[in-house]
């Protein structure tokens, strides 16, 4: 009997730690894909000439434009739909307290992509990081629980 | 006009938007008997993905002018809005760790827009 119930405890402990390892992976997917999504409209949209006004957004369906511009922008925009759905994975599996300031990590990937990549022409500064690491740092302490009653909604 | 006049449009338009799926998740429940028409008949819910489609389109006009990395941690402002957002619309006890927060997330975004 004691044997038993050792070995459901061990089986439940197992499953538990399964779960969790398979949260990280699917809030990984969901932190990558957010940033690579919005490099990719920033990639699109800027292919625009600028300041031409609001007019200036139809020609992302102009046939010339197709594959340089609309086509990053779709892209960009199916990353985000499907960042969206590995988030609702993550939090099914992650504690929120968890989930939420790893999510904040894609203002790091994106800044990081923005300084790296050769597509981007982006200076960074002391001052941006610093701020980024703040808005890290604020998350965190947004996400903390407290001892509220009514705080698990 | 500014491209900030946009990313005020489009942090307006978000915050209104998870407003009401809050709503639409509370009106629904954990356990409706078919989950899909349950959300489904929510008109709310179609309000609030409507919205956020228009969010987008001004973030594309945020994003043509300014650069990606200033732009898109600038955002995060949102999260600092949901705070009293979340105290006066839903009344919810809020720890002063997460009022901390907000702040530390505001003076970030301070920071980022005079980057």
């Amino acid at each position: 009997m004691a044997g038993r119930i050792r070995y459901y405890r061990r089986r439940g402990l197992y499953l538990m730690e399964l779960k969790s390892k398979s949260g990280w992976l699917w809030l990984s997917v969901s932190v990558v894909l957010v940033s690579a999504a919005q490099l990719l409209l920033k990639f699109g949209i800027q292919q625009l000439p600028p300041d031409q006004g609001l007019a200036a957004y139809l020609e992302i369906i102009a046939p010339a434009n197709i594959v340089p511009i609309a086509l990053p922008i779709v892209l960009g925009l199916g990353g985000y739909v499907i960042s969206v759905l590995c988030w609702i994975g993550t939090l099914a599996r992650l504690p929120l307290s968890m989930a939420y300031p790893s999510l904040a990590l894609s203002y790091l990937l994106v800044y990081a992509g923005a300084m790296v990549l050769p597509a981007f022409d982006e200076k960074g500064s002391a001052i941006r990081l610093g701020g980024i690491l703040l808005v890290i740092a604020g998350v965190w302490l947004v996400s903390l629980q407290g001892k509220a009653p009514n705080d698990s909604h | 006009m500014t491209p900030y006049l946009f990313v005020a449009i489009t942090v307006s338009l978000t915050v209104v938007s998870q407003v009401l799926q809050k709503q639409v998740a509370m009106a629904v429940g954990t356990s409706p008997e078919n989950v899909i028409v349950a959300y489904a008949k929510q008109l709310r819910l179609w309000v609030a993905l409507a919205l956020l489609g228009l969010a987008m389109i001004a973030w594309l006009a945020v994003l043509a002018k300014l650069q990606v990395s200033k732009a898109y941690t600038l955002l995060s402002i949102n999260y600092a809005l949901m705070v009293p957002v979340s105290k006066l619309v839903f009344a919810e006890d809020i720890p002063w760790t997460r009022w901390l927060g907000a702040f530390v997330i505001t003076a970030g975004v301070v920071c980022i827009s005079w980057s």
